[in-house]
C-alpha cells in the first residue's frame, strides 16, 4: 500500500465522520438548517 | 452577571433591525410580520458596562394566541427563567395608537421600562409627529426617538437605559390586570385603549389629511384579488426570467474558472488513487455544485428585494382567500412563503400560528415549496434539456419551465393540506389579520447582507456535506479493484501502444480505453452492484442504477446530487477538459444499449421527483422537533417520498407517450 492509498483511505474516512456527525446533528436538532432563525 | 434587558413590542416594528444595531449581531431582518419566532441574546454597550439585551418575537399582547406570543410572555414574566432586569420597549411611531396597547401592559409589569420611538422618518412621510419629550413627561419613563436601520439616536438610548438600571423604578401603566380572563374583560380592554388615547392626545400632532398616500393607491391594486393576483404572476414571471437570463453568462464564467482550477490541482500530480479521488470526487463533484453560486446569489437577491420593500405580506393577503377554501390562513402562507428559501426556517416560522392543527398542517406541506437547494436541479436539468426557445420575444420557455416548477410545489401542497385538514378533523379556516407594513425602498445592507449569507452558506454546504458525499460516493464507485479487470484492460492498452496506428488515432483509442475501464469499475464495484440491486424500482420513473444512486446519496441535503451525478459521470467526460461540464455530461452520457441515459423525458422526471421528494434531513429534523414527535418526521418522509416517485413515474410515462424521450 503506497502513501497515496494511505491518504486517499484517510479522506474517505474524514469524509464518513463528517456525514455522520451531520446525520447525527439534524438528529439531535442542532441542524438549524439554511437561515438564523433557529433558537 | 450582565444585567438582561428584553426587547419587546408588536410584530414589524424594527426589534431585530435595532438588536442588530445594538449587539453587531446579523439576524434575519424582513419587512413583514412574524420574522422572530424565537428568543435571541447578544451584548448591548452601556456606559458603565455591558447589558444583555434579548429580542423576543413580535406580540400584540401578554395573552397569547401562538406559540411565539407565548414565548414573550413567559420571558417578561421569568415563567422561562430570572425576569428581565429592564424593558426596552419598541413603538413604531408611524402607528402609535396600535403599538400602545401592549405598551400599556409591559408598563403594567412593575419593571423599569425605556420607549424607543422607531421608524420617526416614516411617521413623518405619513404626516405624524409624535412629541417624543411630551409623552417622556405624560408616561413617566424615557422616551426616545431612534431610526434604528440607519443607527440614529442609539446613544442616547444607551443612556437613558444606563440610568434605567443603576436607579431602577418600575413603570407606572394604566394598573390593570395583564394575565388570566380578567385581563381579556371588555371594560379592561376599553381602559387600556383610553389610557393609550389620553396619553398620546397631546404627543402626537396629525398633518391635515393630504390626498390619498402612494402607498394606498399602490394597495388598491395589489391587494386587488384579480389585478393583484396578475401582479403577482407577473412578478414570479419577471423573478424567474431574471434568475434565468442573468445567472447564465455568470454560470458559464464560473464554469470556466472551476475548470481552470481543477487544470491547476490536478495536472502537478502524478496519476493514482489520490489523482482519482480529487478528479472525480472533488472537482467534478463540488465544483459542479459551486458554478450554481451566482443562481443561488440572484435568487436570494429578489427574496430580500420583495420582503423589504413590503411585497411579500400583500401576497399573503391575496393567498387568503385561496387558502380558505382549503382549510388554511393566509397566516399559513408566510411560512409557506419563507420554504421557497429553505423549509428549516419556514417550518420554525408555523410557530406564529394559534391553531395547532393548522400549523402543523403549514409544517407538513412546507417541504414542498421549491427550496433553493432545488434551484441547481432544475437549472442544470432545464439547461441541458429544454429547448432554447422564446415566445413573442421576451417570454423565455426554459424561465417558464422553472417558474412551473416553483409553482408545482405550491399546487401539490394545496390538495394535500386540504386533505391533512380533513384527516386532522380541523375546524373552518381561522380568521386572518395581517397589518401590511408600509412600502419602502429596500436597504441595501439588509439585501446585501441576506444574499451573501446566503451564497456564503451554499459555498459552506459545498465544501462541507457536499464534499463528504461525492468523496464516499467516489470511494464506493472506485472499489473494490479487480485484479482481473485491470490485468484486462492492461494487456488491451499494451496492445494499442504496440499497433502501428497513426498517433492521434493510437491516443483516441486510448482515451476510449480509459473511458472504459472506469465504466467497467464502476459497474462491479459497491455502488454498482447497490444500485443495480434498486434499478428497478426506478426503472418506471426512466432512470438507470446510476441516476438511482445519486438520487438516494442525496438524501442528506438535495444539492447533493448534483455533486454525485459529477463524481459517477465523470468517466464519461468529453475529451476536452476544458468543455467538460456536467451539462455537456449529461447530454453524452449513454445507457449500455448506446441509446442517451438522459432526455427530455428523464430530465422532467428528475425534476419532478426533486420537487417532492423529502431529501433533507435537516428539515426531517426540524419537524420531529417544533411538532414534539418523530412520527410526523416519519409521515412526511413518506408522503413526499411516494408522492415524487409517483409524480416522477407518471411524468416520464406520459413525456414517452408525447414523445419526449427519444
Amino acid at each position: 500500500v503506497s502513501a497515496q492509498d494511505w491518504v486517499v483511505g484517510l479522506i474517505v474516512l474524514g469524509a464518513a465522520v463528517l456525514v455522520l456527525r451531520k446525520l447525527k446533528r439534524s438528529w439531535q436538532g442542532e441542524d438549524k438548517g439554511c437561515d438564523k432563525c433557529g433558537d | 452577571m450582565h444585567p438582561v434587558i428584553a426587547l419587546a413590542g408588536n410584530p414589524n416594528v424594527g426589534k431585530t433591525t435595532l438588536f442588530n444595531a445594538l449587539s453587531g449581531q446579523n439576524l434575519r431582518t424582513a419587512n413583514y410580520p412574524g420574522v422572530t419566532v424565537a428568543r435571541h441574546a447578544g451584548l448591548w454597550s452601556l456606559p458603565q458596562g455591558e447589558a444583555q439585551v434579548v429580542d423576543l418575537p413580535g406580540s400584540y399582547s401578554l395573552a397569547p394566541h401562538s406559540p411565539d406570543e407565548a414565548l414573550v410572555t413567559q420571558f417578561l414574566k421569568g415563567e422561562a427563567g430570572p425576569r428581565p432586569d429592564a424593558i426596552l420597549a419598541i413603538i413604531d411611531a408611524s402607528n402609535p395608537e396600535r403599538n400602545f396597547y401592549f405598551l400599556s401592559q409591559l408598563m403594567d409589569l412593575g419593571l423599569p421600562v425605556v420607549v424607543a420611538l422607531n421608524m420617526v422618518d416614516v411617521a413623518k412621510a405619513k404626516g405624524l409627529a409624535v412629541d417624543a419629550a411630551a409623552l417622556q413627561a405624560s408616561l413617566g419613563v424615557p422616551v426616545l426617538p431612534i431610526q434604528a436601520s440607519q443607527r440614529l439616536g442609539l446613544e442616547a438610548l444607551a443612556q437613558a437605559m444606563q440610568a434605567a438600571l443603576s436607579a431602577p423604578r418600575p413603570a407606572q401603566g394604566p394598573g390593570l390586570p395583564v394575565d388570566g380572563p380578567a385581563a381579556a374583560e371588555p371594560d379592561v380592554i376599553r381602559k387600556r385603549y383610553a389610557w393609550s388615547r389620553q396619553h398620546l392626545l397631546d404627543a402626537l400632532t396629525r398633518s391635515p389629511a393630504g390626498p390619498q398616500r402612494l402607498g394606498d393607491r399602490v394597495d388598491r391594486v395589489l391587494t386587488h384579488k384579480v389585478w393583484g393576483s396578475l401582479a403577482l404572476l407577473l412578478v414570479m414571471g419577471m423573478v424567474f426570467q431574471s434568475i434565468y437570463a442573468w445567472s447564465q453568462p455568470l454560470m458559464e464564467g464560473m464554469e470556466g474558472l472551476v475548470s481552470w482550477l481543477g487544470g491547476q490541482l490536478l495536472s502537478p500530480l502524478p496519476p493514482g488513487l489520490l489523482k482519482d479521488l480529487l478528479a472525480d470526487g472533488v472537482v467534478a463533484g463540488v465544483g459542479g455544485v459551486v458554478v450554481f453560486v451566482p443562481q443561488i446569489a440572484v435568487l436570494f437577491l429578489f427574496i430580500a428585494l420583495l420582503e423589504d420593500c413590503g411585497y411579500m405580506a400583500r401576497s399573503a393577503f391575496l393567498m387568503d382567500r385561496l387558502f380558505a377554501k382549503i382549510g388554511l390562513s393566509g397566516r399559513s402562507f408566510i411560512p409557506l412563503l419563507s420554504s421557497f428559501a429553505c423549509a428549516v426556517p419556514g417550518i420554525l416560522a408555523t410557530r406564529t400560528i394559534a391553531d395547532r392543527k393548522e400549523r402543523l398542517t403549514a409544517m407538513l406541506v412546507a417541504p414542498l415549496m421549491s427550496c433553493s437547494a432545488r434551484l441547481p436541479v432544475y437549472t442544470i436539468m432545464i439547461a441541458a434539456f429544454v429547448p432554447a426557445t422564446r415566445y413573442y420575444g421576451i417570454v423565455d420557455l426554459r424561465a417558464l419551465t422553472l417558474l412551473g416548477f416553483y409553482g408545482l410545489g405550491l399546487a401539490v401542497a394545496l390538495p394535500v393540506a386540504w386533505l391533512l385538514r380533513k384527516r386532522l378533523q380541523g375546524g373552518a379556516a381561522p380568521l386572518f389579520l395581517i397589518e401590511l407594513p408600509g412600502y419602502k425602498w429596500p436597504d441595501p445592507r439588509t439585501v446585501a447582507r441576506r444574499v451573501w449569507e446566503q451564497a456564503g452558506e451554499f459555498v459552506a454546504q459545498a465544501g462541507s456535506i457536499i464534499l463528504a458525499v461525492t468523496v464516499i460516493v467516489w470511494a464506493l464507485g472506485a472499489f473494490p479493484r479487480s485484479p482481473a479487470l485491470a490485468a484486462d484492460f492492461g494487456a488491451q492498452r499494451t496492445a494499442v501502444e504496440g499497433s502501428r496506428l497513426a498517433p492521434e488515432a493510437q491516443a483516441q483509442r486510448l482515451r476510449q480505453l480509459e473511458r472504459d475501464e472506469k465504466a467497467a469499475v464502476l459497474q462491479q464495484s459497491w455502488l454498482g452492484r447497490m444500485g443495480q440491486a434498486v434499478e428497478p424500482v426506478f426503472a418506471p420513473l426512466g432512470w438507470d442504477w446510476r441516476i438511482s444512486m445519486a438520487a438516494i446519496a442525496s438524501f442528506p441535503a438535495r444539492e447533493v446530487v448534483i455533486g454525485v451525478l459529477g463524481t459517477i459521470f465523470s468517466s464519461e467526460e468529453a475529451d476536452d477538459a476544458e468543455s467538460a461540464h456536467l451539462r455537456q455530461t449529461l447530454q453524452s452520457v449513454q445507457r449500455e444499449d448506446g441509446s442517451p441515459l438522459f432526455n427530455l423525458a428523464v430530465a422532467l422526471s428528475l425534476m419532478v421527483f426533486f420537487a417532492l421528494c423529502a431529501q433533507c434531513a435537516a428539515t426531517l429534523a426540524v419537524i420531529a422537533r417544533e411538532s414534539g414527535h418523530w412520527g410526523w418526521a416519519a409521515f412526511t418522509f413518506a408522503y413526499m417520498t411516494a408522492l415524487a416517485w409517483l409524480g416522477a413515474a407518471a411524468t416520464y410515462q406520459l413525456a414517452s407517450w408525447l414523445g419526449w424521450a427519444a
